[in-house]
């Protein structure tokens, strides 16, 4: 089936060098998404410099070439991989060679390896690693490992359970006043203990969600969510974290196998809104028709959206926006909360829309 | 078989052995103190103070800085003391680390093991836990 699927939509050589294209390759469109954004992003922020080996975790890594050669061996070899992959060409190699140096520089150097680091590095060898039918499988089991470990070590600390970690970690960083006036209405150490204990019950309920295959979308939008919060709150994106996860919560939306039909008009709702999105479709994802009729409609494969639900799926399925969004909120800027409240107000409407669905499924129309 | 089935199936292989190779990373991990490459992202707060002599002279906090690749920007010091106390730190501590403080330990260690061996380092350590107890280590031990 994934045979023939890759054969049914086969571009042409010369369109597969578009970088907004996800279509066509070896992976699901989602997850080569996914490979791009990270990708990106560690362009735009300079993560591609990488690192020179210093007390490295295997020793002989610091003794194969000097600090320069070594960094600017693995800089050429990280950056000829992002091009292949950004230009669809062998982008499942191309992941292995991303997520391979990445790692290879964290074992190289001690001060270097962080978790956002090690997370991106996995999630972009899991992606090389896979093909069609197993990418999604590999990147739950990976999201399980991260959830099921990092809420299990807060959980066995007694700094933690007790809310010790979190008094102090507030208490020093500059976005702690707000919850110093809230904590101040509650006796000592309460509202410290209930926020660790939260932390620790939605790290460990977000491994469950990927763990079974049914809570998934809860888990996606539990991802985003949580992640975004703390972005908010803090104004960090904790360096990659922020988005390798919410990367990988895309790699697991469920994505429509042949490019959705979209049909509007010019004079319809949203028309204008849509036309702007038809104009920076630059991968072709959608295919777009113009018709007489007043309605905006999506059609993918047995479902047909009408109206709002039909605008947001198009912009779910807009690989350019993605792009664009994360291209905009990697850029160092100290403002850049913007990103975080876009991506709690599209994972709140989300969830709307999920609950709605699960309410009265036949919100949707059949065509 | 295939060689493109065979192909997939080694690409799953590997795949579950990285899976379970962060299983047992992580279990290992939790015997000790440490959590390299175990999922414990920014679970730490390590309040400290570094003062290294060596070449027979104190170092600046450039120079440390630079010597084990820390980030020395002094982050509690922007704190009142009041506030300090009230947080029950130190009011000698200036940095911030945020793994387990054996991973700061081990980078000293491990740099004056190596890189620095020849300069005689004499290293303090003086930090806090999550706001706990006051604790020293020194280096050499």
């Amino acid at each position: 089936m994934a045979v023939a699927e890759l054969t049914a939509e086969a571009p042409k050589p010369a369109a597969l060098l578009n970088p907004f294209r996800v279509r066509g390759t070896a992976l699901p469109p989602n997850v080569l998404l996914a490979a791009k954004v990270v990708t990106l992003v560690f362009l735009i922020t300079g993560g591609w410099r990488l690192t020179d080996p210093f007390v490295p975790f295997i020793g002989f890594l610091g003794d194969l070439a000097s600090s320069g050669a070594y960094q600017h061996t693995l800089q050429a070899i990280w950056l000829i991989a992002a091009a292949s992959l950004l230009l669809n060409q062998l982008v499942r190699p191309s992941c292995l060679v991303l997520g391979g140096t990445l790692l290879l520089a964290q074992l190289s150097s001690t001060p270097y390896r962080t978790n956002n680091l090690t997370f991106t590095a996995l999630l972009l060898l899991i992606i090389g690693l896979s093909d069609r039918n197993t990418a999604k499988m590999l990147i739950r089991a990976q999201l399980v490992v991260l959830y099921f470990w990092a809420g299990t070590n807060k959980l066995l600390d007694g700094n933690w359970r007790s809310g010790a970690f979190f008094e102090s970690w507030v208490g020093i960083h500059a976005y702690g006043p707000a919850y110093k006036h809230l904590a101040d209405l509650l006796p000592s150490m309460v509202l410290s203990t209930v926020a660790s204990w939260a932390v620790i019950v939605t790290e460990l309920f977000i491994s469950v969600t990927f763990a079974i295959r049914r809570l998934v979308p809860v888990g996606i939008l539990l991802v985003i969510a949580y992640h975004s919060s703390l972005f908010l709150v803090t104004g960090t994106t904790f360096t990659m974290f922020w988005f390798s996860v919410t990367a990988a919560a895309v790699a697991l939306v469920e994505w429509p196998e042949v490019p959705p039909t979209v049909k509007y008009s010019e004079t319809g709702p949203f028309a204008r809104v849509v036309g702007l999105l038809h104009r920076v479709d630059f991968g072709h994802a959608l295919a777009w028709e113009q018709t007489g009729g007043s309605e905006l409609e999506l059609e993918s494969g047995e479902r047909r959206f009408t109206g709002r639900e039909a605008l947001a799926r198009v912009m779910l399925y807009h690989p350019t926006l993605y792009m664009v969004f994360y291209a905009l909120a990697a850029i160092q800027e100290p403002a850049r909360r913007w990103a975080a409240a876009v991506a709690l107000a599209v994972a709140a409407y989300a969830a709307v829309v999920l609950v709605r669905s699960r309410v009265n499924p036949r919100s949707q129309v059949h065509a | 078989m295939s060689l493109r089935h065979r192909r997939i199936t080694l690409a799953i292989a590997v795949a579950a052995t990285i899976l379970l190779a962060q299983v047992g990373i992580n279990i290992w991990q939790h015997l000790g103190k440490a959590r390299y490459f175990a999922w414990a992202p920014n679970d730490y707060l390590v309040t400290y103070d570094l003062r290294v002599n060596a070449k027979g002279r104190p170092l600046t906090p450039a120079e440390i800085q630079s010597r084990y690749r820390l980030d020395l920007s002094d982050r509690i010091g922007e704190l009142s003391d009041a506030r300090k106390a009230t947080l029950g730190l130190s009011t000698d501590e200036h940095y911030v680390f945020e793994d387990p403080p054996q991973e700061l330990e081990d980078r000293i260690r491990r740099c004056e093991e190596t890189r620095g061996k020849k300069d005689g380092a004499r290293v303090r350590l003086v930090y806090q836990l999550d706001g706990g107890k006051e604790q020293t280590w020194l280096w050499p031990s």
